[in-house]
């Protein structure tokens, strides 16, 4: 049994230093990993990113991030995946990693995902050259992870975004602006690929469970959505 | 965030990291808008330690 921490959407700033770090002090009780499912940041700066160092370096248990779009909104998303990853935390997007918990293997493939939206009710690459690139971004970031997820070769795989894979964790959400909150292709990557659990951020008006078409299990970790420094969810140790 | 007028009403749900963002909220709409009547129903997100956990079989 594999237990695997996450949350998203921590939006962190000077002001929210130190908020989940009486939680996560007892993160090794919890978890074996720590997924962070992007929106780490307010508005991508670095000062906030140093923040997100501080909090999740040092911790008991290894911790792999994706960024979130708050996280690109100062054009920096190169500078703070570098910062992070000097201060000891994996930063995936369209790639994996893997590690070894006891004598299960456990891979992770992350990217951050885009909108485009869901079956019947989404974009295409079609028209104006804005709208093709916006689907285009789309469709590249879900064949990164589809590449990074077909990769792994590892007892428990997951997929770890920050943009949604499935329309069912974004219920609470205003239908109107699902195309601007995640995308049928990531879900596609997903089922193709074996994934044993799709870990998302980004909805915070969202819901916590849902699945895709192909039957893997679906969370949304936004922290206003799981209302605790944390979730924790336990995997079966493959084979 | 989400923000709803009726009336003169404006009510803003959500959640923030921390109370001075909650303040915050408030004085932006004070700023924007000082004749609206603002319900701010926005809570500041609980980030104890999970009380439970999912076993996903
Ligand atoms: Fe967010
Ligand atoms: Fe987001």
């Amino acid at each position: 049994m594999i237990r695997i921490a996450a949350v998203g959407d921590v939006h962190l700033g000077e002001d929210a230093r130190g908020r989940l770090r009486p939680a996560l002090d007892n993160l090794g009780e919890h978890a074996d990993v720590l997924l962070l499912a992007g929106d780490l940041t307010r508005h991508g700066s670095l000062d906030e990113a140093q923040v997100v160092a501080d909090e999740f370096s040092d911790l008991p248990v290894p911790v792999i991030a994706v960024l979130g779009n708050h996280d690109y909104h100062s054009d920096k998303e190169a500078e703070i995946t570098d910062l992070l990853i000097e201060r000891g935390i994996q930063v995936l997007e369209g790639t994996a990693t893997t590690l070894r918990i006891g004598q299960c293997s456990v891979g992770v493939a992350g990217a951050k995902g885009f909108g485009g939206g869901f079956a019947g009710k989404s974009g295409s690459v079609f028209g104006e050259p804005e709208m093709k690139a916006f689907i285009q971004h789309t469709v590249d970031i879900a064949d990164r992870l589809h590449a990074a997820l077909a990769g792994l070769d590892t007892d428990i795989k997951i997929a770890l975004t920050h943009y949604s894979p499935v329309a069912d964790t974004l219920r609470g959400e205003p239908p109107e602006i699902f195309p601007f909150l995640g995308c049928y292709q990531l879900a596609e990557a997903i089922d193709a690929t074996g994934v044993d659990l799709a870990i998302h951020g980004h909805a915070h008006f969202g819901t916590e469970q849902g699945i895709t078409a192909g039957g893997v299990r679906v969370r949304n970790v936004a922290q206003p959505v799981i209302g605790s420094a944390f979730a924790v969810y336990c995997v079966e140790g493959g084979q | 965030m989400r923000v709803t007028v009726r009336g003169e009403h404006v009510v803003v749900s959500g959640d923030v990291a921390t109370e001075q963002r909650r303040a915050e909220v408030s004085e932006v709409i004070r700023d924007v808008a000082p004749e609206m009547v603002i319900h701010n129903d926005v809570r500041v997100v609980c980030v104890d330690e999970p009380t439970r956990r999912e076993e996903l079989t």
